[in-house]
């Protein structure tokens, strides 16, 4: 059966930060020599981990996404080299539910239409790893792709947001800067 | 009591019929300060979308997106 994957991980980048070249590259040559054809690649970028991984509190995040045959066994491949990878802190792979692509479409479509004040609080950050793939086949949603990214960028960080566990990862943050 | 606000589940308010982890500011919401769960007689989620934000926590929990326990503040 033909599935559709997304493998993250995340990369340590406090020795060297060309890392995340080296390994982005060599997780997707592993995907392509396994036979799976890759999608998508998404890096989030450089972002703080909620708990410190191996002593470290920043990671870069990358995301893959690629579609195999199930038979071909491409997660195990992948997670036997996550693990033997030491510059690899976690990683995450699954096969991409249906209910997912469609909550994307319907995410690209609305953002497609109009923001609403209302509605874009809880849209931004769902729909930002979309774009890429939603591009060639819907232009028109090009110009609210670019406000999402803007909306994206600055917003990194919660600020809005009364959780605890948010203020106190922002109040960790400042006592280390 | 009688009088209480009827609980509506919030993802099914929004339309929405998955639960991505990606979006932790999202799933913040529907955790308690300690960084649990929130059970589905308080949020008023329906059990579809429980069960989907529980499968969202668990992946953003894993991915350093949300902690596992986060303390009382200092």
């Amino acid at each position: 059966m033909e599935n559709l994957y997304s493998t993250i991980f995340i990369v340590d980048i406090s020795q060297n930060p060309d890392e995340v070249d080296t390994v982005t590259s060599r997780i997707q040559q592993l995907i392509e020599d396994h036979g799976g054809i890759i999608k998508k690649v998404d890096r989030w970028g450089k972002r703080r981990l909620a708990y410190p991984i191996k002593k470290k509190n920043y990671g870069f995040y990358v995301e893959i996404e690629f579609s195999a045959n199930s038979h071909l066994n491409i997660p195990q491949t992948l997670e036997t080299e996550y693990k033997l990878n030491d510059r690899v802190l976690r990683y995450l792979t699954y096969v991409i539910d249906k209910k997912e692509l469609i909550q994307r479409a319907k995410n690209a479509a609305k953002a497609g239409e109009e923001t609403k004040p209302g509605a874009a609080e809880s849209k931004p950050a769902q729909p930002a790893e979309t774009p890429e793939s939603k591009a060639p086949e819907k232009p028109v949603k090009e110009s609210a792709e670019e406000k999402k990214a803007a909306e994206e960028a600055p917003a990194k960080e919660t600020v809005e947001n009364q959780e605890t566990t948010v203020e106190q990862n922002e109040e960790k943050e400042k006592n280390e800067e | 009591m009688l009088g209480r606000r009827k609980r509506i589940c919030r993802f099914c308010e929004n339309g929405d019929i998955y639960v991505d982890f990606r979006n932790e500011k999202r799933l913040v919401r529907f955790l308690t300060e300690q960084g649990k769960i929130v059970p589905r007689r308080t949020s008023g989620n329906c059990a579809q979308h429980q069960r989907q934000l529980a499968r969202a926590i668990k992946r953003a929990r894993h991915l350093a997106l949300i902690p596992f326990v986060s303390d009382i503040p200092r």
